[in-house]
């Protein structure tokens, strides 16, 4: 899967789990001050990417993530490790 | 500041946070359902004799090991109340390749199984020596103030299947190595290296049982509750939790007789399941509902509380495990299927073994859909349909002992039966599973729940936010505790005793 398509399905699973408006959902967003999530959304979010897209990330990289670009990278890193 | 704190269910885990919170000078409320305190920690009696519930290991309780120290700390170790197993064969595992024993200490393990498997030496030690490594580096289990915390999460990240495979064993030497699976009910594929290390560890060091029933652990944790000027009400079952107008806090509990508390900290000692039930969906983050929606179940448990007309050389102080077809892939509760059936024997009279009477209680899964015709609501005692069936489910088990112990149907003198309908009743957990949530990697470690919710004044604790067994779910008590008063200062005290 491309990256483009990852981001997208991020998005859409992100959206319609903590029901926040997908225009929100950029590179550059906040995770804390624009999305408004906290430190036990984080690990909900994890659960929710791996469920989808079917891989592991890690806990702690996550959690320490700042925007959702962040998150969009280790998800990349992850999706170039298993092709 | 001195806080109000109520929590659900009087488990080993709301017990133990209560007395540390106690000992911090808040006031502590504890909801019990039951007539009796415990939750798994409770008795009951048959025939004249007290079996147990679940409670029927102790380990790490040799002095100076982390259950001793923290029960010492917690005021309520008393050096009578356990037994020690059988130094030299405390846990027998029978299995599809025959009967393998686990015994103290883990040099006589190794040589043991060495002996078994003479060309593996060096696998059996690396194995022994890397459960070892791993249970030291967890600062909440052999308590540390500062610990090294990327050791700790090199085992937690690492699958006990992946470890036992990279060992390139055969296939009967990773059967033994991982037929205590059967204890904790997760296959080794979906366990944690460092979770199931701790368990190891625990048995390795020190194997007990409890001499007068875990009613008496329960209390005298109850007791010392009540010293430090906490109250534990029984009958008291949560019904309803109510939220504030922000959704941020909780605001009060309600129980069923109409009483209402209300105070500054809730802690649930519950399934989460049954207690964000009981929030309600409509307070709970969508992301979060959905997340608990999809944890997956441990297995579903069935009981048998035998008298035998004689002990069959059954030996009280040793616990007996069977998994005829072998540890099975699957343990939680979607997916476990009648034929992988396994079941555990233990004795609830350790030491008093009386003259007439042979007590033994046995525990064994079972697939989740198999009681679904019933609920609690309608099931009548006499109901012979359900009693047929847990009769049935019995058959190929006492069959089973038959042959491992000749005679044994025939020694049956009385024998009672439950279902998982029993564990829903007394230790509410949505399939009547003994464990609990499943605890695959996707739910232990930093992906479990708890114990901080997203209600800022509810915490969790239990063996749903850490591991099943008395020791998970007192530590899960002990963390619950320290995010409340600090854990760094208790950890430094734990570790000076």
């Amino acid at each position: 899967m491309v990256q483009e398509e990852l981001i997208s399905k991020i998005n859409v699973t992100l959206s319609e789990e903590f029901e926040l408006p997908i225009e929100k959902l950029t590179s550059e967003a906040h995770l804390v001050d624009d999305l408004g999530l906290d430190s036990l959304d984080a690990v909900d979010m994890l659960v929710h990417i791996e469920d989808e897209l079917g891989m592991k990330l890690d806990v702690e990289k996550v959690q320490h993530a700042r925007t959702l670009g962040d998150i969009y990278k280790l998800i990349g890193e992850v999706s170039s490790d298993s092709n | 500041m001195s806080k109000t704190i109520t929590i659900i269910g009087s488990g080993i885990s709301s017990l133990t946070t209560a007395i540390l919170t106690l000992k911090e000078g808040h006031k502590v409320t504890i909801l019990e359902q039951h007539s009796v305190p415990g939750g798994f920690l409770h008795c009951f009696k048959r025939f004249g004799v007290r079996f147990e519930t679940g409670a029927h290991y102790i380990g790490a309780l040799d002095e100076g090991l982390p259950f001793h120290k923290l029960l010492n700390y917690l005021g309520v170790y008393h050096e009578d109340d356990y037994i020690a197993l059988d130094p030299e064969n405390t846990d027998e595992y029978n299995i599809e390749n025959g009967i393998y024993s686990y015994c103290k200490g883990y040099e006589k393990n190794i040589s043991k199984i060495t002996e078994m498997f003479p060309e593996f030496g060096d696998e059996i030690s690396t194995y022994f020596g890397e459960i070892k490594n791993s249970a030291v580096s967890f600062p909440t289990y052999y308590f540390k103030e500062e610990s090294d915390q990327s050791v700790m999460l090199k085992y937690l990240k690492m699958s006990l299947h992946d470890f036992l495979i990279s060992l390139k064993i055969p296939k009967e030497l990773y059967d033994l190595l991982i037929a205590p699976c059967i204890l904790h009910g997760v296959s080794p594929k979906d366990l944690s290296f460092g979770i199931h290390s701790i368990l190891i560890d625990s048995i390795l060091v020190s194997a007990h049982g409890f001499r007068h029933g875990g009613q008496l652990l329960a209390k005298r944790l109850v007791d010392r509750i009540e010293e430090l000027g906490g109250e534990v009400l029984l009958r008291k079952e949560v019904v309803d939790l109510e939220v504030t107008d922000d959704g941020k806090d909780i605001k009060a509990i309600n129980c069923k007789d109409g009483s209402r508390y209300e105070s500054d900290l809730f802690i649930s000692g519950i399934h989460p399941k049954h207690v964000f039930d009981m929030v309600g969906k409509e307070n709970l983050k969508k992301s979060f509902s959905s997340r608990l929606g999809k944890m997956k179940e441990s297995s579903a448990f069935i009981g048998a509380y035998i008298i035998l007309k004689d002990s069959l050389g059954i030996n009280p102080l040793r616990n007996y495990y069977f998994a005829p077809k072998g540890v099975p892939p699957y343990f939680h509760a979607e997916e476990i299927r009648r034929e992988d059936q396994f079941f555990f024997m233990t004795s609830p009279q350790r030491d008093i073994q009386r003259r007439d009477k042979f007590p033994i209680t046995i525990h064994a899964s079972c697939a989740g859909e198999t009681f679904s015709g019933w609920d609690l609501e309608t099931l009548k005692r006499n109901d012979k349909e359900y009693n047929a069936l847990k009769e049935e489910l019995f058959v190929p088990i006492f069959d089973q002992l038959d042959k491992r112990f000749p005679g044994f149907k025939d020694n049956i003198e009385k024998v009672c039966y439950s279902s998982p309908l029993t564990n829903i009743r007394y230790n509410p957990t949505p399939n009547g599973s003994a464990y609990g949530i499943y605890h695959s990697f996707e739910n232990t470690g930093a992906r479990a729940i708890g114990p901080r919710s997203h209600f800022h004044n509810m915490y969790l604790t239990g063996q749903n936010t850490l591991f099943p067994g008395l020791l998970g779910a007192s530590v899960s008590g002990l963390r619950t505790a320290g995010h409340i008063v600090g854990i760094k200062r208790i950890l430094r005290e734990l570790e000076q005793l």
